[in-house]
């Protein structure tokens, strides 16, 4: 019997030793923090993506609760957590649109030609500084997957030379936008249905002549749109999704397929 | 992810202190209970054990012995008997003598002309490699034939592991320091003793040459100073009186007791200023005990 | 619900292997791997203590406070291990003998606090107590791999038993043993080259299925290529 009974109150003992011990530590060391912040910090998604531009999560709920970051910075967890997070703090949620990357370039291997044969590092930057890369469209995806490399959720591959972003898996979280040198990826709402796959600003008699896939200015989207969504802007066609219906007109009628469906391309 | 909306916050409020008091006070007690049951259940079966290896040991020690029980265990001694056809072979006296790390537990097997049949650690925790070695045969095997008198029979410490070294002996020595007389005892458990069985398969090899050993103080009782600079070598070959160590007086030739086979001993004052003398067994073909005085503490 | 369990075994087992990916645990997987018995004797009592602890951390997980985790979890832990060594004692001696020290040390084996605060204190108790068993069981296969090979060249001998008689006698009665693979020196130099062994087996499986994904995406890339193509003779 005491063989029994002496652990257990010496544990008795000890455990109340050490809990005052430690909560007299807790009471003397404590240090005043916001509590909305470890709430805030629940809600996110934890992925700790920095596509906020704040090193991480738990950054990111120290800077709204400061009322430095917006309810709704977390593009990643998208519209419910911003919701909750407006929530926790009170305030109302601007409305926020789900976007997704898109890489407006449609020059694969063999549709445009290059100027050199690249050999050197896998990174974009690197190809970019030679000459502004090996096609010989400045404004050209040059497909060695700097992006794919940095996207935190793995959206990203290159396929036939460029860069594809798989809608479902990318979060719109920007950061691929960052990282690509020629600055042609963008953050386009995730239910518009067409893109616009050029960004070359130079004339149609340059782009004619080194890709078939490139936008040469024609015009004809521009007519054929009845919202007066789509407009070419220095050399490349764009399309204004606040404008856009989606009717997919200006993809018919382009004569270099420039205009892409965003349901057709299959991962 | 599990998501709570009420996560303890970090509120200093003397409730939720009060809760962090309780909470590690309930889980330590919590837990103390369940080891405490554990160990009531795993007790016997522990002890069993160990009992076990013990009865296991002294028969490592009488190998010719079937049977051994423990005849007395007390605050001061536990003994053993080992049986062979019911006839009392010797006894064993488990030992548990400070080492290095921890303690060294030993049994001491002593057969029935009151001579060491053997020495078998039973557990020990010494460092690896180092104090390790006492428990070689090598060195343990040095410990059989000595007596009530002369338990240790001057035996060398291992080189580096002084004090595992004279732990062991300490035990051989204690062992022989406790007064059992055979006859009263087979008289009381109601068996007879079996005379003189040579128990020891090991062989008397008492000047191995291996690695270096240091002539430690292992005896029990005597204060002999081993506080020596290392004396020179005589090299033994079969002189009847080899050359004595320059520069060093502290050597007599000659017989001793009678026996030819003690060529050359050493003498070391003790602290009543009596002599003694430290003798070394050499056999006439063998090597000379190389005899480093290595006083430095393990590792 | 299955396929989860599934996913963690192989997760806990290869892909977030305790000693050869996350490179926690090392202590005991040196020190334990001079025999494949001894290794097969801690990664036994290691998944336990996991199993075990995760599941009482997890139950516990919305009581205890944030100041007090650490304390007790450790108290937790510590009183499973002990639980662990009185039983290894009483029914497995030969065992206690050979892993010695090494069964209390399982307390402050890495392995065990990190799954607690990374999964059981976040998790329900089934998935907490199904991680335990997968973590342990990756861990009892790394040390088996290294002990096979330290016994092996060590001993020329493997699965001698825990008091080092027997086993299986692989290179023949004249092979002397290479002593060093059973000390200290040998077990770091065994659990380098087996990391880099099994870093570079995953790296080549790796290469290959990610060869074979670009393969399979490449040939719809081009299908849609070719549409697009054929589209465009048609306007001009």
């Amino acid at each position: 019997m005491k063989e029994i009974l002496a652990p257990i109150l010496i544990f008795l003992f000890l455990g109340i030793i050490m809990g005052a011990l430690l909560a007299v530590a807790a009471k003397l060391f404590h240090v005043k923090k916001d509590e909305r912040a470890e709430r805030i910090l629940s809600c996110l998604p934890g992925a700790n993506c920095g596509g906020c531009g704040y090193a991480g999560c738990s950054a990111l709920a120290d800077a709204i609760v400061e009322g430095k970051a917006a309810v709704s910075a977390c593009a990643v967890g998208g519209e419910d957590v911003g919701i909750k997070v407006a929530e926790i703090m009170g305030a109302a949620l601007e409305n926020s649109v789900r976007m997704r990357a898109q890489v407006m370039c449609g020059g694969i291997d063999g549709c445009a030609s290059k100027k050199y044969a690249y050999s050197g590092t896998n990174d974009c930057a690197a190809a970019e500084k030679l000459g502004g890369g090996d096609k010989t469209c400045a404004y050209g995806c040059i497909g060695l997957g700097s992006c794919a490399a940095h996207c935190p959720f793995g959206a990203i591959s290159v396929r036939s030379g460029i860069a594809s972003v798989d809608p479902e898996k990318c979060r719109g979280c920007g950061i691929c936008v960052n990282y690509c040198p020629k600055g042609i990826i963008k953050l386009i709402p995730f239910d518009s249905s067409y893109y616009a796959r050029c960004s070359s600003k130079d004339g149609g008699k340059a782009v004619r002549s080194y890709c078939e896939k490139g936008c040469v200015s024609c015009r004809i989207c521009e007519k054929a749109c009845r919202n007066g969504a789509i407009k070419v802007i220095s050399g490349a066609a764009e399309i204004d999704y606040s404008l856009c219906s989606g009717c997919g007109k200006c993809a018919d009628k382009c004569p270099r397929d420039v205009i892409q469906s965003i349901r057709e391309m299959k991962f | 992810m599990d998501k709570k909306e009420n996560l303890s916050t970090n509120e200093t409020s003397p409730k939720y202190l009060v809760k962090l008091v309780a909470v590690l006070t309930a889980i330590s007690v919590l837990v103390a209970a369940i080891l405490a049951a554990v160990n009531f259940f795993t007790k016997g079966k522990i002890a069993d054990n160990g009992s076990k290896a013990k009865e296991k040991a002294v028969l490592s020690i009488f190998t010719s012995g079937d049977e051994s029980r423990l005849y007395k265990k007390s605050e001061n001694e536990e003994i053993y008997l080992a049986y062979k056809d019911g006839g009392i072979l010797g006894y064993c006296v488990f030992i548990s003598s400070s080492g290095f790390s921890g303690d060294i537990d030993m049994m001491v097997g002593i057969s029935s002309d009151y001579t060491t049949a053997g020495v078998k650690i039973v557990s020990m925790s010494e460092t690896p490699g180092v104090g390790s070695k006492t428990n070689s045969d090598e060195f343990l095997s040095r410990f059989i034939g000595g007596n009530h008198s002369d338990p240790v029979k001057g035996c060398d410490a291992i080189s580096g592991a002084t004090i595992s070294s004279k732990a062991v002996a300490e035990g051989v020595a204690a062992a022989h320091g406790i007064n059992i007389d055979l006859e009263t005892v087979a008289a009381e458990v109601g068996a007879s003793v079996i005379q003189n069985v040579p128990e020891s398969d090991a062989e008397e090899t008492n000047n191995e040459p291996d690695e270096t050993e240091s002539s430690a103080d292992v005896d029990d009782g005597e204060d002999a100073n081993t506080e020596d600079t290392t004396p020179d070598e005589p090299s033994s070959e079969n002189d009847p009186e080899p050359e004595p160590p320059s520069g060093n007086d502290n050597y007599v030739y000659g017989e001793v007791g009678g026996d030819p086979s003690y060529r050359y001993g050493r003498y070391a004052e003790t602290a009543e200023n009596q002599y003694r003398i430290e003798i070394s067994r050499s056999e006439e073909t063998a090597e000379v005990e190389t005899d480093d005085e290595d006083e430095t503490e393990e590792e | 619900m299955k396929s989860n369990v599934g996913k963690q075994f192989k997760d806990g087992v290869i892909a977030n292997n305790p000693v050869f990916v996350q490179l926690l645990g090392m202590c005991p997987t040196l020190a334990t791997t001079t025999a494949v018995v001894n290794a097969l004797g801690m990664g036994a009592a290691v998944i336990v203590v996991l199993m075990f602890s995760n599941l009482f951390i997890s139950l516990l997980r919305k009581i205890i406070p944030k100041q007090v985790r650490i304390a007790s979890y450790i108290v937790i832990i510590s009183g499973f291990v002990t639980a662990v060594e009185l039983i290894i004692k009483a029914f497995f001696p030969s065992i206690d003998a050979a892993l010695g020290l090494f069964i209390p040390l399982i307390v402050v084996n890495c392995i065990i606090l990190a799954r607690a605060e990374a999964f059981a204190s976040k998790n329900r108790p089934m998935p907490s107590m199904i991680d335990g068993i997968a973590t342990g069981a990756g861990f009892t296969f790394a040390l088996v791999c290294v002990a096979f090979v330290r016994e092996l060249l060590g001993t020329g001998k493997i699965f001698a038993s825990a008091d080092g008689t027997g086993g299986l006698s692989v290179f023949g009665g004249g092979y002397p043993g290479a002593p060093i693979f059973l000390l200290p020196a040998g077990a770091f130099l065994t659990l380098g080259f087996v990391i880099a062994a099994v870093q570079k087996i995953a790296s080549v499986i790796d290469k290959r299925s990610q060869n074979k994904k670009t393969a399979e995406a490449s040939e719809t890339a081009c299908g849609v290529a070719r549409d697009l193509s054929y589209n465009e003779d048609e306007d001009t």
